[in-house]
This record gives structure tokens, sequence and C-alpha cells, in this order.
């Protein structure tokens, strides 16, 4: 598994930034005005690399018939080619239908697209609070035959006062309980350095120092964590779950280099970077249940 | 988040400005309206491990087949997906106290007991600053905690298993609870606390004897839990017969499920 950044700085010789025209509309929300107006082009004498024509990444080959679609590997053309550029390889345009269908066979090789929308993650102290005064109003009207006893102690002769034990482990209890704000989170992005405590989902098989996190090849930092990917990503990729070979995964750390080098060569522009994988652990309800079937008394 | 709903209803204005540079912040009114809370206050659950997944698909049909195969339930959602008709039943809150140097901290400690009445019961104990946390965290882990019963007859095998299968007995801390196969119309003979656990269980009669502290609520129905749950793990002499294992090889899901069995014993 590996990860790559790739970067400009917002000062760059790609891409200019171009003000549109529409400065007196946006005078009320000066926010707004900042992010809906701005759009980026391309800078006059940069010629823009051409895509594959089936997953976008650059494309090296092309079509030998036709020069005109261009390809990054063998098997997208092979690809390419069943899914109707046979048909219309040479022709000038092919019918709105078939084109329709060319791509929608295209599209069902990729991964599906969605739109990552990104928003703050409210302090957990702050929320709890917040949200325990609401609800327990709400509550109150259910559990009216409910009320704490009066206001005697209960002696701690035998009773324990913890929780009732589970077979689930800890750490994913806390997992389950902080995204439970969120439930549909896909990605979780740290912008301070002081908040680079990740959110594990097992107590084992978290990455340990410079062993499972080398520092930076280029610069020699020692990696922050940056992102991590949560599995809840893979409801949204539309992967086959029957297939036990499918991917799978816990949590996806990403650790980044802090300083965000890069290095000197200008054609240079990924940078390696560090991804550690978390898998969830196998503590779960049903081994009692199977111990308990096998008569098993623990 | 207060200007993403104004910044959406002025995109007539500023129409051709929302090129791409603007697709986060519609993506961003988009997700804060459509993640709305339904009408019982839950947010629709998004699986997190691939047990999950396969059981919001409806890929699993029944409990007993996860357990079959010890594939480990860590989400209780899942548990909700196969129990729909699980009722909880509060059975008592208490509040706890401890000292601290600024006086005294109160906390609610409540007991959930959770059941279908048909042979699945659990028991979740939570302690919390606030009553209703107490109980909603009671719940869940009451879920996590169900365990499957084990019903039998007490004299003809005529009709469905009403009653326990032999004398089972579970202790915590100093109280015993016993429960004693009884005839059919007896009904639960047992003091309030365990009936209520015995009745979530599906048991339908069944004669109780209990000793020591059976004041102390936490460790009379723990008792009486522990008690039910080892009607599963008493081998009587129907048990003695060797069952092997089947396998439908026609649905691809159960195929899945053995894979992972055959992967766990390869340990």
């Amino acid at each position: 598994m590996r990860v790559f950044r790739s970067q400009l700085p917002e000062q760059n010789q790609i891409y200019v930034l171009q003000e549109s025209e529409d400065g007196a509309d946006s005078a009320e929300d000066e926010d707004t005005a900042a992010d809906s107006n701005v759009s980026w082009s391309l800078a006059e004498n940069v010629k823009p690399a051409r895509q594959c024509a089936v997953c976008g990444l650059l494309g090296g080959k092309a079509c030998s018939k036709c020069h005109h679609r261009v390809y990054c590997s063998r098997g997208h053309q092979v690809a390419d080619w069943n899914a109707g550029h046979r048909v219309q390889c040479g022709q000038a345009r092919s019918p709105a239908p078939e084109a329709a269908a060319h791509t929608r066979k295209l599209q069902l090789m990729l991964y599906p697209e969605h739109v990552i929308s990104s928003e703050e993650d409210e302090d957990e102290g702050q929320q709890d609070a917040g949200n325990e005064d609401e609800e327990s109003d709400d509550e109150g009207e259910d559990n009216e035959g409910i009320k704490p006893e009066s206001m005697a102690i209960v002696p701690v002769t035998d009773e324990r006062v913890e929780d009732s034990e589970v077979d689930v482990d800890r750490a994913f209890l806390l997992f389950q309980r902080r995204i439970q704000k969120n439930p549909d989170q896909v990605i979780r992005y740290t912008r301070s350095s002081d908040q680079n405590e990740p959110l594990f989902v097992s107590d084992t098989g978290k990455p340990e120092g410079r062993v499972d996190i080398p520092d930076c090849e280029l610069c020699g930092a020692a990696r922050e964590f940056e992102f991590q990917i949560m599995p809840q990503m893979l409801n949204f990729l539309s992967i086959s779950s029957t297939d036990s070979a499918s991917v799978d995964w816990g949590t996806l750390l990403v650790y980044t280099c802090p300083s965000n080098c890069s290095s000197a060569e200008p054609a240079a522009t990924y940078a390696p970077e560090a991804i550690c994988r978390q898998n969830f652990s196998s503590h779960g309800i049903g081994e009692k249940y199977v111990r308990a079937m096998h008569g098993d008394d623990s | 988040m207060a200007d993403s709903a104004p910044a959406d209803s002025r995109g007539g204005r500023g129409g051709f400005g929302r090129g791409r540079g603007t697709r986060g912040r519609g993506g961003r009114g988009r997700g804060g309206r459509g993640r709305g809370r339904r009408d019982d206050g839950e947010q629709a659950w998004v699986p997190v491990t691939k047990l999950g997944r396969l059981v919001k698909d409806g890929k699993i049909k029944s409990i007993e087949q996860v357990y079959l195969f010890s594939l480990p339930i860590k989400e209780y959602q899942i548990v909700d997906a196969f129990l729909p008709k699980l009722k909880d039943e509060v059975m008592k809150i208490t509040p706890v106290q401890k000292q601290t140097r600024a006086g005294q901290r109160t906390r609610f400690k409540a007991f959930v007991a959770i059941g279908d009445s048909n042979g699945h019961v659990g028991l979740g104990v939570k302690c919390a600053k606030e009553v209703a946390t107490a109980i909603r965290g009671a719940i869940i882990l009451a879920k996590l905690s169900v365990i499957p019963v084990r019903r039998g007859y007490w004299g003809s095998t005529l009709g469905a298993p009403h009653t326990v299968p032999a004398k089972v007995t579970g202790k915590c801390g100093s109280v015993v609870c016993r429960l004693v196969p009884a005839p059919r119309g007896t009904g639960i003979v047992a003091a309030p606390t365990p009936k209520k656990i015995l009745t979530l269980a599906g048991i339908i009669d069944c004669y109780t004897t209990s000793r020591g502290s059976t004041k102390t609520l936490g460790n009379f129905v723990k008792a009486a839990f522990v008690a039910i749950s080892n009607t599963y793990s008493f081998l009587t002499p129907d048990l003695w017969a060797e069952t092997a294992l089947t396998k439908d090889p026609y649905q691809e899901f159960t195929d899945f499920l053995a894979k992972e069995a055959a992967k766990k014993s390869k340990y």
C-alpha cells in the first residue's frame, strides 16, 4: 500500500488566479465572495498532458488507428475498445445513445464518484453537554415512572459500580461513540499539529514510532499524522462485500512530512508518504455464544 | 455553518460565477440538509465492519448463522437488524455517589434488560452523569450482551419448549439463583426481578430459588442472567450425537461465512 503527495503552492507557474467581475453582488458576505468568485485557469504557455480516456491518469499510448484516444495502459485500451470504441474508431462523431452507453460502461470500471463535504468535528466535551440538556427533557416524558430513588447512597458492600462488561473491546466502543454524531464520515482530517491524535479502532495494531512511520526521505523530519480514511468509505465504493478477497480495513492512517517538502528537480512532483493500516480486533459478541454452545463455562 | 444556507438560496444570481470553485460549498450545504435526523431521533446506520455491510444489505438471514461460524459482532446495530422485536425494560435507576474534594459527585446507574420473548435476552448496566445517558448507554450494552436461551420440556415433548431444559444455577457476588424446570401452566414462580428477565427470555414456566443478599439488585439480576446463559452450556443426552457441519453450496453468502470459518480454523 503506497501513498503519494502532490501539491502546488498557491503562487505557481501552472495555474493562475482569475477574479470574475461579479464583485458588486457579493458585498453582503465577504466569505462567499472570496470563495465563489475565484476560478483558476491554466497559464498561457502550459500545455495540459493528455489523459487516459478511461481513468484520467497520464495517457502515454494512443490508439493506433485514429490516434485520438490515449490510454495509460494496455488493459484500459482493451477495455475501451470493447466498451464501444471499436464501433466509432475513425468516425467523426458517434450517435448520442451509443456514446452515452459507452461512457456508462467506462464508468462501471471505476469507483463511483461522490462529493466530499467537509465540516468541523465538534469538540467532544462541549457537544456532550449541549446534547444532553435537550435530550434529557425528551426522555423525561417517556420515563415518567422511572425516577431515581430517593437520594440514599447505595451501600458499596457487594455491588460493583462499573458498567457491565461486554465482549466488544473498549477502543471500538469509544470509536463508535465518536462517529455516532456523523455516521457517514469518510475522512478525518486534522489541521493543527496539537490535535494530531488519530481515532483508533482497536487497541492492537497501533503504528509505533519510527518503525511503522519512517521519517521523510527528502528532508529527514519525523512524519506527523495528517488524515485518516474511515471504513465507511467502503460503503460508498460499491465493493462486493461477499468476496473474501475484497479490500477491507479498520482505518487507514496517513502520515506526512510536516514541512511539505518537495525534491529539488522541478520534474519530480510526487513525494512518497507513509500509510498505516489498522484492522479491527477480533473481539465481539458471539464468542461467548460459541463457547457456551461448546460447553465452556468461562 | 450559518452561511451555507443563504449561499445556496442565492444560487440563481451568482449562477455563472459558480463553476468548479464553488462545488465544495454547494456540497457542504447539501450535506448539511441531507444529513437530517429521522423521526426516531437517530441517524441512519452506516456500517463500519464487513459483517455490518453484509447485514445491512440483507445478505445474512439470521443471527444464528453468524454465531455458527463464530464471526464477532462488533456493532450493536447488527443485533438490532436481526432481532427487530427486542423490548427493553429499565429495571432500576439508582444514584451512586462518590466523595470528592469538592463535595459529592452523583452519577446514575441504570439497569436495562432487553429481550424478544423468544429465546434472546441481554442485560446492560451503565453509570453516567445523567439519567437519559445512562439509560441509552445501558440499552446499547444490553444489545451487545444478547445471549441465546435454550428452552426445553418438563415432561412430554409435546408442543413448543416452554421451560428450562435442566436445573441451572448462576452466581454473582453472594446471590445464587437457581432455575428449575416446571410443568406447563405453572407460570414463572420467582421474585419480580428475575421474573422480568425470564419473561423477556421467553421462558414460560419455571420454578426459582434464590439465596444471598438479593436486595442488591445488581447482583441478583446478574445471577439470574448467568443462570439463563448456562442453559446452552448444559450437556443433555439429546446433544450426545455428533452433528455434521452442513453447507449449502448454492448460497454464495454461506460460502463466504464458511471461508471465514476455514480461515479461522487454520490458526
